[in-house]
């Protein structure tokens, strides 16, 4: 069973992008596969969300684009994370980790 | 056109990155086993729509601008297929900016406009501050002590011109002009002459554009030897007289029958520097000699007629001007003083400052007198203004909470929430530019209209568009058109889709705005109706006022003798011999001749001393002056109280007066005890008090009883331009040909003659407050109608929304009449509420109104009473239809249709 992106909480499909091209750059099928395994299979980015929010980050400063070739040997788009996207995602890390401990304590009685 | 190129640049970026995905998803396909068509197919499925490419796209500034135009035809269409609102919207706007457009064009005419001569913005006006107690300033007929006194007389104005250089390029003087007697070839016609200093072209630097000006060599005293006066002619004049033939120049006239040459043409748009005046002449100060042999102006101190300009040297500022003018104070006035002052008289001439202020725009005499009336009618013109922008506001809310259904199927299906606030936002600016537009057009003729009623076009202020008044507009009409469309935009996009799909009701908060926006319409309209009642009161009290004087069958004929050919030392001659005629006419009742007729604008005071009565303060001893003969009191209609008439013209006898009533009460005591008294005008002998008659109006209806010395006309020297009042029977054309006849047989041939009415003088005395009042009636009016509308629009839309609630109450029993008395409260208590912001605004524009009613206060509560009961009654229409429709909601039919 997967979640989809527009079931997930919103603002979450950001950090999850950002997240996924935190380590290299990436292209757009590479982070919808990132975030799939990387979520043991939990998330799937439908692309009528993710590109709209690549570009839409990319305006934002956090994400830079350029062109390369892809590992099927064709040209690709990559999205690589900007200094201000790495603040950005150190930003939303610590605060979605606030949340899941809130919520924890909450649902658990437990941090 | 960079975003083309751009446009494509990206969408070739998208469709590559598309592209790549798809080809990714089919090599991950064939991986798991898929055929290479499978794979194929299956990848373009997965991929979905090409929508996500688009909202790719429009994550870009330029795709917005894709998107304005998608709005913009979007918005059309929508405001197409709303005609009704659309229309009233456009309408609205319409007529509250072309309102307030009109009246600011006329107060911008008046007041600011920059005047058409070079570096308007150097040019200064001089004026004497700091004015002694017993200055006067008689204007529209009332007198105010004014704080400056913006004309000098002539030797102080050369004083000061001798001590120009310092700090001005120049100083000009304008002298008094009007219309006056100009012949070409012989055949006679009336002109308006402006006199002015020989400075006055150098100085406004204005370019002729034909010929040439005149300069200071030729305003010198007697002209120049063997050569004509010069003259100037206007553009429009050079048209009319001339068809803008060159031949114009140098063609001879007669101005007041000295001789005159035309030098030049003033090019077009110059009308000098009084704003509203308009000329045909322009010619030197010093030709006043020729013109008119008895005007002492060249050497009289106290006779203040020269309107004073100059211009400001290059990097001087006004306070270094005003800094030179206070120290050659001293030396200006102590040669310009009248030597014949009394002492006392002489400290507060000594006294006086001499200021110079700003003039890019000029000075007008109309400016002390309709500045006032203009600014009272711009606050009412913009509160119509404010009443229709908040009605535009409730028309918007309505509108989008009538739409509400469709923006929220659209927000659901994901339409961004600033998309649909674009769109509203477009909308109203699409109202509002064609409303401003069309309200353009219509101020000009507003203020057309206006000026005619003001002025019966004895005035024309330019109230074309210039960059000035465009930023009026654009400064109303943004905030207009804001105020009527962001709220209800901001709301709309708020909607919420589920709530707004279930049951298409409006949040309370547009509501609660909506029902604000009554309480503020019902306010200004209350504010406006009561405004409109005191000045209608007022002309009624002023129209109403007895005069003293019987209107019927009298007529005051002024017959220009001296250009008819009437030698100025015959004159009194003339006087006679023509009423002698006159008064044997059949048709006349009665006849004599008068220095002035009542109530035309015209008036003379004079201060006089009266034996015995040392206690009186001279501002008790300063009366009206009237200069006339015997008969007057009869052919006017004013009742002679005590002793007897003037004595006929004939006997010549000289130092004699009758009083007025008030006169001789405050002199005397009472009318009786007047009569054998004396009194002394001037340095004349004492004059004996002959007779006692009734009061009557001198100059301005709203004195009516004046105190006023009547002496002989020929107690002095005769001067021309006197009257002939005239009582007659049978018609008044018939009665004017006849005594036309007989003064083009006296003079030799036929005289411009000017008739006047007491009641045509009357009705041009409150031109002011028949504007007022007029302009106040209709814009409350407007605004009553305006408020009436925008409630029973409320009612209507809450009826509307609250349809199963009342259908539900209906059913289990509610009675109609019940729920028409909900409604009616509610309309009842918006108007309420309304009427106490009304009364509080009304309490606060009280003092404005003040200095015009008369004969009632602007606090009168009867009026506003009648005002309130208005907007009650206004309201009460207004709930009807809305009330009657919510009690005959059928519950049945409601409820099934949910």
């Amino acid at each position: 069973m997967g979640i989809r992106e527009n079931e997930i909480l919103p603002g979450t499909l950001d950090l999850m992008i950002l997240r996924a091209v935190e380590r290299e750059p990436a292209h757009g099928y590479a982070i919808v596969e990132a975030i799939r395994l990387g979520s043991g299979e939990m998330f799937r980015v439908e692309e009528g969300a993710l590109y709209p929010a690549l570009h839409r980050l990319q305006k934002k400063g956090w994400l830079a684009a350029g062109w390369g070739e892809s590992e099927a040997k064709r040209k690709a788009k990559y999205y690589r994370l900007t200094a201000a996207g790495r603040r950005q995602l150190t930003a939303e890390r610590s605060r979605w980790k606030k949340l899941t401990e809130a919520m924890n304590l909450l649902l658990e009685g437990r941090a | 056109m960079t975003w083309f190129r751009r446009r494509r640049d990206l969408e070739a970026e998208v469709d590559a990155e598309f592209e790549h995905h798809r080809e990714m998803k089919r090599r991950a396909l064939m991986a798991e086993g898929a055929s290479p068509a499978e794979a194929g197919r299956a990848s373009r499925i997965a991929m979905g729509s090409a929508a996500w490419k688009e909202d790719t796209r429009a994550q870009w500034t330029f795709a917005r601008i894709e998107a304005f135009g998608d709005d913009l035809r979007y918005a059309l269409r929508m405001l197409a297929k709303d005609r009704l609102f659309t229309a009233i919207a456009v309408a609205t706007l319409a007529l509250g900016i072309g309102a307030t457009t009109a009246v600011f064009s006329l107060l911008y005419g008046l007041l600011w406009r920059p005047l058409a001569i070079a570096q308007p913005e150097e040019l200064v006006r001089i004026s004497l501050g700091n004015l002694g107690p017993d200055t006067r300033l008689w204007l529209d007929g009332r007198a105010v002590v004014p704080k400056e006194m913006p004309m000098i007389a002539y030797p102080m104005y050369e004083a000061l011109a001798r001590r120009a250089d310092p700090v001005f390029d120049g100083i000009f003087g304008v002298g008094g002009g009007g219309g006056m007697h100009v012949e070409f070839d012989g055949v006679p016609q009336r002109a308006r002459v402006s006199t002015v200093t020989g400075s006055f072209f150098r100085v406004t630097g204005v370019r002729p554009q034909a010929g040439r000006f005149f300069a200071d060599s030729s305003d010198v005293q007697g002209g120049v030897a063997g050569e004509s006066w010069p003259a100037v002619i206007s553009d429009e004049y050079w048209e009319k007289q001339f068809g803008r033939s060159p031949a114009a120049i140098g063609a001879k006239l007669t101005i007041e029958r000295a001789p005159f040459v035309v030098v030049g043409a003033a090019p077009r748009g110059f009308t000098g520097t009084s704003p509203g005046a308009e000329f045909d002449f322009w010619i030197p100060l010093s030709a006043n000699e020729a013109m008119f042999p008895t005007f002492r102006w060249r050497t009289a101190r106290d006779s203040w007629t020269l309107r004073t300009f100059a211009r400001r040297k290059d990097g001087v500022t006004l306070h270094q001007v005003n800094r030179h003018l206070e120290g050659v104070r001293q030396a200006v006035l102590e040669e310009s003083i009248d030597p014949a002052r009394s002492s006392e008289r002489r400290d507060s001439f000594m006294a006086m400052k001499i200021e110079a202020h700003p003039a890019s725009s000029g000075f007008s005499w109309l400016s002390t007198g309709f500045v006032q009336p203009l600014y009272i009618l711009l606050g009412a013109v913009a509160a119509v203004l404010l009443i229709a922008a908040t009605n535009l506001t409730s028309l918007f809310f309505a509108r989008a909470t009538a739409r509400g259904h469709e923006l929220a199927v659209r927000l659901s299906l994901g339409a961004p929430p600033g998309r649909i606030r674009r769109e509203l936002l477009l909308e109203s600016a699409l109202v509002a530019g064609t409303g401003a537009a069309a309200g353009l057009l219509l101020s000009r003729w507003f203020s057309g209209a206006m000026q005619t009623a003001a002025f019966a076009g004895n005035v024309r202020l330019d109230t074309s568009i210039d960059a000035w008044m465009l930023g009026f507009v654009a400064l109303v009409l943004p905030v207009t058109a804001l105020v009527a469309g962001l709220a209800p935009a901001m709301t709309a996009s708020r909607v919420d889709p589920r709530g707004a799909l279930k049951s298409r009701a409006a949040g309370p908060a547009s509501l609660r705005t909506r029902g604000g926006l009554i309480v503020l319409q019902t306010g200004l309209s209350l504010a406006l109706a009561g405004g409109a009642g005191i000045m209608g009161a007022t002309l009624r009290q002023l129209l109403n006022e007895a005069t003293g004087l019987d209107t019927r069958n009298t007529m005051y004929v002024a017959p220009d003798l001296i250009n008819a050919g009437v030698p100025r030392a015959s004159i009194a001659r003339t006087y006679e011999n023509v009423l002698g005629e006159v008064r044997a006419l059949p048709e006349t009742i009665g006849a004599a001749w008068i220095m002035w007729a009542p109530l035309s604008g015209n008036l003379a005071t004079l201060t006089v001393e009266v034996p015995g009565r040392a206690d009186l303060t001279p501002r008790q001893r300063e009366v009206m002056r009237h200069q006339t003969g015997d008969g007057y009191f009869a052919a006017a209609g004013i009742p002679i109280v005590a002793g007897s008439d003037l004595p006929p013209a004939a006997t010549g006898r000289k130092n004699v007066v009758v009083l007025s009533e008030a006169a001789a009460r405050r002199f005397h005591g009472s009318a009786a005890q007047a009569v054998g008294q004396s009194i002394r005008i001037g340095k004349l002998p004492l004059a004996e008090i002959v007779g006692v008659a009734a009061d009557a109006a001198y100059n301005n209806i709203r004195d009516p009883r004046p105190a006023t010395v009547y002496l002989p006309y020929w107690n002095e020297n005769v001067s021309a331009g006197m009257n002939l009042a005239v009582r007659y029977r049978g018609s008044e054309a018939s009665m004017k040909a006849a005594v036309t006849r007989i003064l083009t047989r006296e003079a030799g041939r036929e005289p411009y003659v000017r008739v006047t009415t007491i009641e045509g003088n009357l009705r041009d005395s409150v031109r002011t407050e028949r504007l007022i009042a007029g302009l106040l009636t209709g814009l409350a009016a407007l605004a009553v109608l305006i408020s009436a509308a925008g409630l029973a629009a409320l009612l209507s839309y809450m009826v509307e929304q609250r349809r199963r609630d009342l259908g539900i109450r209906l059913a289990l029993g509610a009675t109609a009449s019940r729920i028409r008395g909900e409604v009616l409260r509610l309309g009842l208590t918006l108007t309420g509420g309304g009427i106490a912001l009304g009364a509080a605004l009304g309490l606060g524009a009280r003092r404005s109104l003040d200095s015009f009613a008369y004969g009632i206060s602007a606090a009168d509560p009867r009026v506003w009473l009648a005002a309130a009961a208005t907007l009650v009654l206004a309201a009460l229409a207004a709930s009807l239809w809305p009330a009657w429709r919510a009690s005959r909601i059928d519950p049945a039919r409601t409820l099934r249709n949910e």
